[in-house]
């Protein structure tokens, strides 16, 4: 399986789309002023072809920070993949940033 | 196929030392069809990847790649220059924006390994650089032996 094929694991989720684009389509981010600042992922172990896994996303922190182009939001999300032994696959970390939100009033 | 890569070597598995580099693979210039096809696969529709027109409402000055779509450049770098099950942990950070037309050179230099046996971890630092010299994206990774199949469930085979 190629390695960071999970993290599109969202198509199958009940929105479809990521948990940052969950928050733009919800009003609270403008989807056109977010960039990805990093991610990490995790292998704890090798995922099969045909497994079945449930994926647990959150919000892990909201913050405000002055760039050098500005003010920005940074949003970090992570990702976990259980398989139904409860055994924890693989973890994504990732962080996206929503340029100068304070424009948006 | 409009993404071209050149062929990358493969390192012996019980010769890895610090200061080795993988061979450097190059990919590029990407093309309009290579983000769209990328935001198919991933679905990432957002229009910055594909849309001049909004990307410039933006404040862009062009449609940029995912940053996945770089990433998973690096990761498949990596497991096409080790075992795929032995990619443990792949942290990225996306330091500037790849554009429209932009090559890329992706190259990775082992930094340290320790331990032994199936215990051997080997860190790499990552970068990816594109048209101009630009560090468009820098990590670090760490290879080694997965758990064994028996620990976690799958079948063995």
């Amino acid at each position: 399986m190629p390695p960071t094929l999970p993290v599109c694991s969202h198509i199958y989720s009940p929105s479809g789309v990521p948990p940052i684009v969950s928050l733009a389509d919800a009003g609270v981010v403008d989807r056109g002023r977010i960039l990805q600042a990093g991610i990490e992922f995790e292998w704890h172990r090798p995922i099969a072809a045909g497994e079945r896994l449930r994926v647990h996303d959150r919000l892990l922190s909201t913050e405000d920070k002055v760039g050098s182009r500005g003010a920005l939001r940074v949003f970090t999300f992570v990702s976990e993949f259980w398989d139904p032994e409860g055994v924890l696959t693989m973890t994504i970390r990732t962080t996206n940033i929503e340029r100068a939100h304070v424009d948006r009033g | 196929m409009s993404i071209a890569a050149e062929a990358h070597g493969v390192l012996p598995l019980g010769s890895r030392a610090v200061g080795q580099a993988l061979e450097v693979r190059r990919i590029g210039p990407i093309t309009r069809a290579d983000l769209v096809r990328y935001a198919g696969a991933s679905g990432d529709f957002n229009p910055m990847h594909f849309d001049e027109d909004y990307a410039k409402s933006r404040g862009l000055k062009d449609v940029l790649a995912h940053g996945l779509f770089t990433a998973g450049l690096l990761a498949h770098t990596l497991a096409q220059a080790f075992d795929s099950a032995q990619l443990r942990r792949l942290a990225v950070r996306f330091a500037e924006p790849v554009w429209l037309g932009d090559s890329l050179e992706i190259s990775a230099t082992i930094t340290g390994v320790a331990g032994a046996g199936s215990a051997k971890r080997i860190e790499l630092d990552c970068l990816v650089t594109a048209s101009g010299g630009r560090r468009v994206l820098t990590g670090t990774a760490t290879i080694g032996d997965p758990p064994p199949r028996s620990d976690h469930g799958l079948p063995q085979t």
